[in-house]
């Protein structure tokens, strides 16, 4: 059980007693669902929500918020949740303050740190849970006589991708076809068709049975836009009409330019401020081009910038006498996104940390990303890396093909525990990485002449790991004082031990953390200033990252007035589509696309290969295509109950009324509702329920219905705003691929 | 003509009593976030969370059987009946066995998706409840009106009133 700690966010937006709920309505709005403080000369007096508004509507302007108010309780922020609960519902309270001592011994103090709401206390019990059935949510009258079932890895998805359209559609060779439903939520899709974390993968239905391993879903990603990049495609967007309003957008990173893009497909005007001299944000200057090809990342971005979107490069937005200030961008546009990242890397004020010779690892990539190698680095030397994560392998690699004799990661962690994805640890271990594990950095030694010679690292006992997640603790991090310390020799040393959110000003709100305080839609306290990516949420994955910008986005719409239950995200057909049957594909097992001999890897050529056609296809076919549905023709169903009987995953339940079957499958959706004859007059009536969550579309049901009643469709609604050109200027050669089948 | 005719002559409300209250269908909700009874209620407060609800109807073969409020959660929260830390995996078992059939509350609140905006909160006030499960005519739920549909109308209504002072 978390304590009120991990689950607070800062103190919300305040009103007085005397206010009238029509004076607060517009605060009450943005802030839903956490309630409004209310206070007097500093003293928290209670809180009030939105749902007060149901009882006093129509007389708004003559209720005060003094009347309605609920109390709140105070509790200290270490106290656990559950506690926090208890005194919310003993007080009939929706939220509570969190308290901290502040002041010196004798002048200490208990002050509020925080507020805790309902809401927040529900996102963290369900924050893990990723269930099944009950997650489907009807889409209003859209959904009208279908069953539409939302699959298990677009649930999981960040960026919910129609990943079972675009992998059928590859299975059938349909691949630009693929390429454009990919497009339609993801803007960088060279890019997490290679790094992404792919929580969708977690979560496919063809993995739950043992035995079997899931669809190789990122991999076909890119193998799609390879396609697209390979033939010259294009994607031209079409830009509503224009609203006449302009957003900011701070920081041209993946959550930055996928907002832009999706507000300027709404007619809004965007300019994107970017420090760097290219935008991209981390993907352009700290992902070293050996893990994906930057070409088709300059491709992904020109298509967007196409739209109409300014970008002014070299403009830090900061406190800086040259720099932007963030109070100038809210006094001259509608709305400012932040989404700065976490770009700064932290160097351990240890003994030596000054030498010249000592960089952090985000310095480090985005020197190398402008082609330049970093000062002082030693070609042919040796090379110390502190930490263990995505960032530090990076750091090694690159240090490796640049040309170091000797490179180390040296680590907390035990190497099985490692941060860092185990294929990316292998790839680097090949081309000569070595790891020291269970150690923590305690000096950096010089030379006579102030030169980095060595690093000290002293071991540690008794690490402990989270269950769930599997991270250290850092509270369980205790050196061993009788052990000796580990010296290695070190010309040149990288501290990839994290990154920090270099905040623009103090008009920006933070955190206890130090990251920028906004809520999941980006809302800051900060009226015009919204916030996103990982300076809200700290580092976190590219594909997280373009989930914020398209929640940003959104938010900013409807702040900006947009009716957003009126207009929807974008303008939407609906399709029915006949989809395939994909029983062989139990002959083929999961693959992962090849990489490039270690021999061949001491530059800085792309390590993970393309698939060859073959490949893509035998491994699309794997995908269950959980969006399919069945259709029971209903004027042609005899409800025989074959389909029941035959379904080896016991998917499918058909009730007769009258006769006593058992319902076994725990499916709750209604497919077929029909009847054989006048009920009245000996013929029979009944219904058909399916378990989306068993049926592994299979098809058997379809194969043995003796009256061929049972189809499987899927239903989409198809995203117009973007057309598929082509521009033969820009066709390329990519390497060729090899079958790995 | 009186002055009291002259006003209601031009009174928007009589004018054109849809503009101003419209019916609920045009300002509901298009989703219906729900869940079956035999969900547990770490997965119900997760779907709370993400669709900002403080109630969610519970459907059983999209008939509406119930609702769920936020408070119920709270409740079993307190009594030790959840684990805040759910399930991350399709086959490892749930973190609490409490479902929704255990903390169902009857009935749900329905309306007519042709019955008007202010009716729909009137009869919200009436039971004291945070959201109406609109229903088409064939007994299906089409959407939902929740206290921030309620403050849209609100906001509406004030910038009218607004208008008609200036």
């Amino acid at each position: 059980m978390p304590e009120l700690e991990a689950v607070a966010d800062v103190l919300g937006a305040e009103c007085d007693p005397d206010d009238t709920l029509a004076d607060v309505l517009e605060t009450l709005r943005v802030q839903y669902p956490v309630p409004l403080l209310v206070t007097r000369t500093d003293e928290i007096l209670g809180t009030v929500g939105l749902e007060t508004v149901i009882p006093a509507f129509g007389h708004l302007e003559e209720t005060r918020v003094g009347d309605v108010m609920r109390a709140v309780p105070r509790m200290d922020l270490g106290e656990r949740v559950e506690k926090g609960a208890a005194a919310m519902r003993s007080e009939g309270s929706d939220a509570l303050v969190v308290t901290a001592l502040d002041g010196g011994i004798f002048s200490r103090r208990s002050q509020p740190a925080g507020m805790v709401s309902s809401a927040q206390i529900l996102a963290a019990i369900g924050k893990n849970v990723v269930d099944k059935a009950p997650m489907k949510i009807l889409r209003g009258h859209r959904d009208l006589g279908f069953n539409v079932p939302i699959t298990p890895c677009q649930r999981n998805c960040p960026i919910r991708q129609d990943i079972a359209t675009y992998i059928d559609y590859v299975s059938q060779g349909r691949y630009v076809d693929s390429w454009s439903v990919i497009h339609e939520t993801n803007p960088f899709p060279s890019i997490l068709g290679r790094l992404c974390n792919h929580p969708c993968e977690t979560d496919c239905k063809r993995g739950w049975d043992a035995g079997e391993e899931p669809v190789t879903i990122k991999s076909i990603k890119r193998f799609s836009t390879d396609f697209a990049f390979k033939q010259g495609l294009w994607i031209d967007y079409k830009i509503a009409t224009a609203k006449g309003k302009r957003v900011a957008v701070v920081g041209g990173g993946p959550a930055g330019l996928t907002a832009a893009l999706d507000l300027r497909v709404q007619g809004y005007d965007v300019v994107v401020y970017e420090r760097e001299a290219k935008v991209g944000g981390l993907l352009s200057t700290s992902i070293p081009p050996f893990r994906f090809d930057h070409r088709q990342l300059q491709w992904e971005i020109d298509m967007i910038l196409a739209t109409g979107i300014e970008v002014r490069t070299n403009s830090n937005v900061g406190s800086g006498d040259d720099d932007i200030k963030v109070k100038d961008l809210l006094d001259e546009y509608d709305a400012v996104f932040l989404s700065i990242g976490m770009m700064k890397g932290r160097i351990l004020p240890i003994p030596g940390s000054d030498l010249p010779q000592v960089i952090d690892a985000m310095s480090f990539l985005r020197e190398v990303s402008y082609d330049q190698i970093p000062d002082h680095f030693p070609m042919s030397g040796r090379v110390v890396v502190v930490g263990g994560g995505a960032v530090a392998t990076d750091a090694c690699q690159t240090s490796i093909k640049l040309g170091a004799r000797e490179v180390w990661m040296v680590a907390i962690e035990p190497e099985d525990r490692l941060p860092a994805f185990g294929n990316e640890l292998h790839e680097a271990k090949e081309i000569g990485l070595k790891i020291h594990s269970g150690v923590i950095v305690k000096e950096i030694l010089s030379d006579q002449y102030g030169n980095v010679s060595a690093v000290a690292f002293a071991p540690l006992h008794d690490l402990q790991f989270d269950e769930l997640s599997g991270k250290l603790i850092f509270s369980s991090v205790k050196e061993d004082e009788a052990a000796e310390r580990w010296v290695v020799g070190a010309d040149y040393v990288i501290f990839a031990s994290g990154q920090i959110m270099e905040r623009p000003d103090e008009t920006v709100p933070v955190t206890q953390r130090g990251l920028v305080a906004a809520d999941r839609g980006g809302h800051s306290s900060v009226p015009k200033l919204f916030c996103g990516g990982d300076c809200v949420q700290g580092p976190s994955f590219i594909v997280d990252a373009c989930g914020w910008g398209h929640r940003v986005a959104r938010a900013i719409r409807e702040f900006l007035g947009e009716d957003m239950e009126a207009a929807g995200n974008r303008t939407y057909q609906t399709v029915i589509e006949r989809t395939d049957d994909h029983r062989q594909s139990e002959a083929f097992s999961r693959t992962e696309p090849g990489i490039l001999a270690a021999a061949r890897r001491y530059d800085m050529a792309e390590v993970e290969q393309p698939w060859s056609d073959r490949e893509a296809i035998v491994q699309s076919i794997r995908c269950f295509q959980c969006d399919s549905v069945h259709h029971y023709d209903e004027s042609v169903c005899i409800l025989c109950g074959a389909c029941d009987d035959v379904c080896p995953e016991k998917a499918i339940d058909v009730v007769v009324f009258g006769e006593d079957r058992e319902r076994s499958s725990g499916g709750e959706n209604l497919v077929c509702k029909t009847a054989v004859g006048d009920p009245e007059g000996g013929g029979v009536e009944g219904e058909i329920y399916i378990n989306y969550d068993r049926c592994t579309n299979c098809r058997i049901c379809e194969d043995h219905c003796p009256v061929n009643c049972i189809t499987f469709e899927r239903v989409r609604f198809i995203d117009d705003t973007m057309r598929v050109t082509e521009r033969p200027g820009l066709r390329v050669e990519l390497p060729l691929a090899v079958a790995h089948a | 003509m009186t002055d009291t005719s002259l006003a209601r002559s031009i009174d928007p409300d009589t004018l054109a009593p849809d503009a101003s209250d419209p019916i609920v269908a045009d300002v509901m909700r298009d989703d219906v976030v729900f869940c079956l009874p035999s969900t547990p209620i770490d997965a119900i407060a997760k779907l709370l969370a993400d669709n900002a609800l403080a109630e969610i109807v519970v459907l059983l073969d999209r008939r509406p059987v119930g609702y769920v409020q936020q408070e119920d959660i709270l409740d079993r929260l307190v009594a030790g009946d959840v684990v805040m830390f759910g399930s991350d995996f399709a086959m490892r078992p749930p973190a609490t066995d409490v479902q929704a059939r255990d903390v169902l509350r009857q009935p749900a609140l329905l309306v007519d998706e042709y019955q008007r905006a202010s009716e729909v909160i009137s009869l919200m006030a009436h039971h004291q409840r945070r959201l109406a499960v609109v229903m088409h005519e064939d007994e299906t739920p089409v959407g939902m009106f929740t206290p921030r549909e309620a403050a849209a109308r609100a906001a509406v209504m004030l910038a009218t009133q607004e208008r008609v002072h200036a």
